[in-house]
């Protein structure tokens, strides 16, 4: 079965290589960090390049995944069998997302994860249900409450309080 | 059944289902990172088996 160490592990050899840059996890698995695990398909990792997308997939760069043993399922590289994806930041608040990320520690190795706060921002400025959806999980089962504050910030700094307004009305 | 059970009304016996479900719910929540990797591996392999059995019985 896939481990998320090891994963972890196999990243942090990507990114002591340069081959990343500096990244974060977000996406679902964000969420997963501070809520009730939910059915995704695959682990995001973003990272702090802008051709980090073309890196994966330009024949080169696959040349030298392949070449250190990995394999890829649809737009994802498998590592430890498990579908992960490269994705560069594609807004501000992204950038800022992986720049304030926070350090956790998984088994022996230390990775980086979004704050809750972003991971929130950034779902409503992709707005889909399923970006909803995932809000609304946290709020429902999240470890710890967010920081209004911290979110309030974020939110305003992004030009997303109007949304996130919404958002709370829709829920009432 | 616990003792104090007996005389719930359904509205409050809703509740009190309700909130034991979100208690179990923040629980999960506060598993280490690790382990809910490990619960959404076992997920998507159950979600990725779903479609391979309804093509078995389509096949049949």
């Amino acid at each position: 079965m896939p481990d998320l160490e090891k994963i972890i592990e196999r990243v942090n050899e990507l990114a002591a290589k340069n081959v990343t840059g500096t990244y974060a996890i977000g996406g679902a698995f964000a969420f997963i960090f501070y809520a009730e695990p939910l059915n995704t398909r695959d682990l995001e990792f973003f990272a702090e390049m802008p051709t980090a997308r073309d890196l994966i997939r330009s024949r080169s760069c696959s040349k030298m995944w392949r070449a250190n043993g990995f394999t890829f399922e649809r737009d994802s590289v498998l590592i430890e069998g498990f579908p992960v994806q490269f994705l560069p930041a594609p807004t501000p608040l992204v950038s800022e997302a992986i720049r304030e990320a926070r350090t956790v520690q998984v088994g022996k190795q230390s990775t980086r994860v979004f704050s809750a706060e972003h991971a929130v921002a950034i779902a409503l400025q992709t707005n889909r249900p399923t970006d909803r959806m995932k809000i609304e999980h946290l709020l429902e089962t999240g470890s710890e409450s967010l920081d209004e504050a911290r979110l309030r910030s974020i939110l305003q700094r992004h030009g997303l309080e109007e949304r996130w307004e919404r958002f709370r009305e829709a829920r009432r | 059944m616990k003792p104090g059970d007996e005389g719930l009304t359904p509205q409050a016996a809703l509740a009190r289902l309700l909130e034991s479900k979100r208690e179990q719910r923040r629980k999960l929540a506060a598993l280490p990172f690790a382990e809910k990797f490990r619960m959404v591996v076992e997920m998507r392999r159950l979600s990725d088996a779903v479609p391979r059995l309804s093509k078995k019985a389509d096949d049949r």
